[in-house]
């Protein structure tokens, strides 16, 4: 037991009492107790802070008593890097995660009070959702004691170094990504506890929640898009940056995980605006609010539950079996209870009766489904090899390819529409037909214009899938159309509306609406030249380690480029740590006593007494009970009293009389501070890399250090440090591999990346400024008109 | 009043799911667009009025997901089926113990590729390197054992621990008896993968020899 397990058992009882409290008074219609419900929800989120804020403490002070703090971080480490170990792995995470639910259930209360019995409902499952959080934090805590990794070792046993944080996590984009995207997840639960509640309350008779509640749930969908988008975005830019293979999406597991949310989210914003209580979405918009929580418990289970593994195994472990019960809790109440509603919903008749086809809400309809078709996509590839596998044993693989070639028609298709609908508004319906037909056409023709086959979108291979091919064999100009009408049709559009907008808020959000759209054209742009156009060549430089090298400028073959190696180096962290860092002082071993016993220990102190026997020497430390131990006839002590010395080694506790403490070291393991010898200084990092120029023609492009980074107490694990020249068309993006005395130099030509950095920071701002300026459910203009007063300027007017 | 209610209610207890029966009428209809078809079903009581352009695009929705699905998933390359798993053009054997048992009788030495589905870089070699003829042809000279990282088997586990593999790729070449030739740690383009295997080759008929 200890302060850590204490804040999250009171904040286990706090929550579960709160939402006990609310489900009894749901189910019995009364007012018991409910005043203590913000009081409690408050106290469950001081106190999960409080956890989070003391397991943080615990890694900036390096505290390895705790085995979660041991296993994920090191005393080497800068501050940033120890205090983002805290969520490296599962624990820590869905503290993390636990911590930012209960505030935002704090908030929620705190905003809109417990007015009514849904209110009850609603608040109860986010409640009920930190309590599990906070459950399966007790199951397997992040405050276990060290004892639990060394089962064997004695009361009081604190390892002196810790395992190091997982080499691909030591990165700025790192660092933010984890906070962004749990913020983002956090923020879904209200959205879940508000469509769960309105179809319990359909079922009970009750007329459901949803009308009453939809300005709030928009503001929480809006919101968490956001940070959705941004924590998208940061892992992009994190494996540009660290996995050094000069791109920004691989389709790894872990990153289809929050892509399948993020898709499903826009599809879900898109029917949740256009939702009208009675009429259009009263089923399909609160279902899909409940499924998006859904959706991420799913897909964060697949990747964590250790059922897949992948780039960020770093996060399996036990936890994945409680993450399986939420998932089919989750599962059961976001999309299990809506289906069922849906079947049996006795009456469909109140639609409008309007069976127009063309008309804007089936437009959106469409994106929806669109979306819907995306998110299935990206869904099924990471679903369907368990699927195979579990039915008939054979292990299939999920190419990039397959997510890329389903999914590109889908959002050409989806570009299309955007552009169709926009100008469907703004020049009527049949210049919109007829410019849909036209850029339709020309999609189909772009496709096959193909100047070179580098335009292909994939190498096909013949015993490929039909679809394979076709699409594969598809030239990337088939982007340009559809790019070009969606923002042409949606610039068409603002104008317009923006004029016709009645505040500086509704302005602000159509600019938002506009920079949103154009952004995510733009992103569809510049991803696929991204890949296709991205060139690489290589050259070798030898006698880099010894400074033979050819300095002078290298063509590197096939391309532009060429090289200057200008030079060498080779860095080792930590760099001359000071000794504390790694040495246990005299006072520190003799208060750990025992517990050190038969255990391999740095330590470090002033000499105070050399006594040279006939076999060996003993070296007193701080004139204390700690005594070093040298095994040799002792004619060649290295120590002279009143030096500081460093020394490595078996310590015995009680070995000989006259002493607490012996260190045996051998002649490798022993010397002075100011010079400790090699083996006794704990190398974490070996960075090596070459300085270099890289030129196009005669302009230099890029300059810097290129080289790689080795973990040798990690597995021998290597991160690659790139040099990355930032253009406004074409990045540089150079790699080198350095051993032997050997650089391989390889200089990657890749296009359109600022052009995809501009899309992701217009998307961002478009987000912000809707979720901010919304004249009817934005977070600072929501005072203003509230309830179901009606869109004056509805984003989907029919 | 009160009684048309009750029978309202009592009609939608006996035929709660009309909704998905129409549904099902519609699918029918899409596929066997005939005059009786379409009079069927807008004569049946479960579906009193035409298909609303939504619903018709929802259920074209669900009909496109399905076909997606189902043809993804048969489309998919297998990867590896009970004893091999195949790479580029090559194919490895998975079963540990039988190559080491086919290596000491054919006195060759053993390659074992260290690989996972998500690594780009074993992209690189089934596109780069396996592709190649002329690695095809020098890797006939060895037994060729995949082990996948994510796979949770002993015998996969086990050779992950004994060579101290723990990211994707590498190559271990061993002799029949385990003992380590030559390590390629990471990606090797296809010049240095052939050069890392002569050294192999070299250094295993130098060792028996």
């Amino acid at each position: 037991m200890n302060v850590g397990t204490v804040l999250l058992g009171l904040a286990f009882g706090a929550s579960l009492s709160g939402a006990g409290i609310l489900g009894r008074a749901y189910v019995a219609d009364d007012d018991a107790y409910v005043a203590h419900v913000p009081k409690l929800t408050a106290a469950a989120a001081v106190l999960l802070v409080s956890a989070l804020l003391h397991l943080t403490y615990q890694f900036v002070t390096t505290d390895y008593s705790n085995a979660y703090v041991w296993e994920n971080t090191a005393s080497y480490l800068p501050l940033l890097y120890r205090v983002t170990g805290v969520y490296a792995a599962n624990e820590g995470s869905v503290l993390l995660w636990a911590a930012i639910v209960s505030i935002v259930a704090m908030i929620a209360g705190a905003v809109r009070g417990i007015p009514d019995r849904h209110a009850k409902l609603v608040h109860g499952l986010t409640l009920g959702l930190v309590t599990y959080f906070t459950g399966m934090l007790l199951a397997q805590s992040p405050f276990a004691s060290i004892r639990t990794a060394f089962p064997g070792a004695p009361p009081g046993f604190v390892p002196t170094s810790g395992q190091g944080l997982n080499p691909l996590l030591v990165d700025p984009y790192m660092a933010i990504h984890p906070p962004v995207m749990f913020t983002a997840y956090a923020l879904l639960a209200m959205p879940f506890a508000i469509g769960t509640a309105h179809f319990v309350s359909l079922f009970r008779g009750n007329g459901g929640v949803f009308p009453t509640w939809h300005g709030t749930v928009t503001r929480w969908l809006r919101l968490s898009w956001l940070f959705l988008t941004t924590a998208v975005a940061l892992g992009g830019l994190w494996s540009y940056t660290v996995l050094g293979w000069g791109g920004i999406w691989a389709w790894d597991p872990v990153e289809t995980a929050i892509l399948i949310p993020w898709l499903f989210l826009t599809a879900t914003l898109h029917a949740v605006t256009t939702y009208e209580p009675t009429g259009r979405y009263r089923v399909l918009a609160p279902a899909m609010t409940a499924t998006v929580f859904a959706l991420v418990v799913y897909t964060t289970s697949v990747v964590r539950s250790g059922v897949f593994r992948s780039v960020h195994s770093f996060a399996d472990g036990g936890i994945g079996a409680a993450f399986l019960v939420l998932m089919a809790l989750t599962a059961a109440l976001g999309v299990v209870v809506p289906v069922t509603y849906w079947l049996l919903e006795p009456d469909e008749g109140v639609d409008d009766g309007d069976d127009r086809w063309l008309r804007r809400s089936n437009l959106v309809h469409l994106a929806v489904l669109g979306f819907g078709l995306l998110t299935f996509v990206s869904l099924w590839g990471l679903s369907f090899p368990l699927l195979r596998n579990a039915i008939t044993g054979l292990e299939v693989s999920v190419e990039a390819r397959y997510y890329n070639l389903w999914s590109y028609p889908l959002v050409l298709g989806l570009l299309l529409l955007l552009g169709f609908y926009m100008d469907y508004e703004a020049s009527g319906r049949r210049r919109a037909l007829a410019g849909l037909g036209v850029f339709t056409t020309a999609t189909v023709v772009g496709a096959f214009v193909a100047p070179t086959e580098t335009w292909q979108l994939a190498s096909t291979r013949p015993n490929d899938a039909v679809v394979y091919q076709l699409v594969g064999s598809a030239s990337v100009a088939s982007v340009l159309p559809p790019v070009a009408y969606a923002i042409l049709g949606t610039v068409k559009r603002t104008g317009g509306r923006i004029r016709a907008a009645a505040s500086r808020n509704a302005r602000l959000k159509e600019t938002g609406i506009t920079l949103i759209h154009v952004g995510a054209a733009l992103l569809v742009l510049s991803l696929p030249f991204m890949y296709v156009f991205a060139g690489q060549a290589s050259v070798m430089a030898t006698g880099v380690g010894d400074g033979s090298m050819d300095t002078s400028q290298q063509a590197v073959p096939g391309s532009d480029y060429s090289v200057r190696v200008l030079g060498h180096s080779r860095t080792e962290f930590p760099r001359d740590p000071a000794v504390g860092t790694y040495a246990l002082s005299t006072e520190q071993v003799v208060r750990r006593g025992s517990s050190l016993n038969g255990s391999v220990q740095t330590v470090h102190g002033r000499v105070t007494d050399v006594r040279e026997g006939p076999r060996a020497t003993v070296v007193q430390l701080d004139g204390s009970s700690v005594w070093v131990g040298l095994a040799g006839n002792g004619t060649t002590a290295p120590v002279t009293t009143g030096e500081r010395i460093v020394a490595r080694g078996r310590l015995m506790w009680d070995f000989v009389p006259s002493a607490d403490a012996v260190v045996l070291a051998g002649p490798e393991t022993i010397g002075p501070t100011a010079d400790p010898p090699e083996s006794v200084v704990p190398t974490r990092v070996i960075a090596e890399g070459v300085s270099l120029a890289v030129y196009e023609g005669d302009r230099l492009r890029a300059s810097g250090i290129a080289g790689q980074r080795r973990y040798p107490e990690q597995g021998g694990m290597q991160i690659r440090d790139v040099v990355i020249d930032r253009g406004l068309l074409v990045d540089t993006y150079v790699i080198a591999g350095v051993s032997d005395g050997t650089a391989s130099i390889t200089v990657k030509r890749i296009p359109f990346v600022t052009l995809m950095r501009l899309a992701i920071v217009s998307l961002l701002l478009g987000m912000s400024l809707v979720a901010l300026f919304d004249p009817r459910h934005g977070a600072v203009t929501d005072t203003a008109v509230r309830g179901t007063a009606r869109d004056p300027n509805p984003e989907v007017a029919d | 009043m009160a009684r048309s209610r009750r029978i309202a209610e009592a009609e939608i207890r006996l035929i709660p799911p009309k909704k998905s029966i129409c549904t099902v009428l519609y699918a029918i209809r899409i596929f066997i667009a005939s005059e009786e078809t379409v009079g069927f079903t807008r004569g049946s009581r479960y579906c009193r009025s035409p298909m609303k352009p939504r619903k018709a695009m929802t259920l074209a929705f669900f009909v496109v997901l399905l076909s997606i699905g189902y043809f993804s998933m048969h489309a998919a390359p297998t990867l590896s089926d009970e004893n091999y798993s195949y790479h580029g053009d090559t194919r490895w054997q998975t079963n540990v113990t039988a190559a080491e048992e086919t290596a000491a009788a054919e006195e060759k030495p053993i390659v074992v590729y260290f690989w996972t589905t998500w690594c780009t870089y074993c992209e690189d070699y089934n596109r780069e390197v396996y592709a190649d003829p002329a690695v095809q042809s020098e890797l006939d000279d060895f037994v060729k054992v995949a082990v996948n990282l994510d796979d949770d088997g002993s015998e996969s586990a086990r050779m992950q621990q004994e060579y101290n593999v723990n990211y994707p790729p590498q190559h271990v070449v061993i002799t029949p008896d385990g003992e380590v030739l030559v390590r390629v740690n990471g990606y090797a383009g296809t010049e240095d993968f052939l050069s890392y295997l002569d050294a192999a080759e070299q250094r295993y008929s130098g060792g028996s020899a």
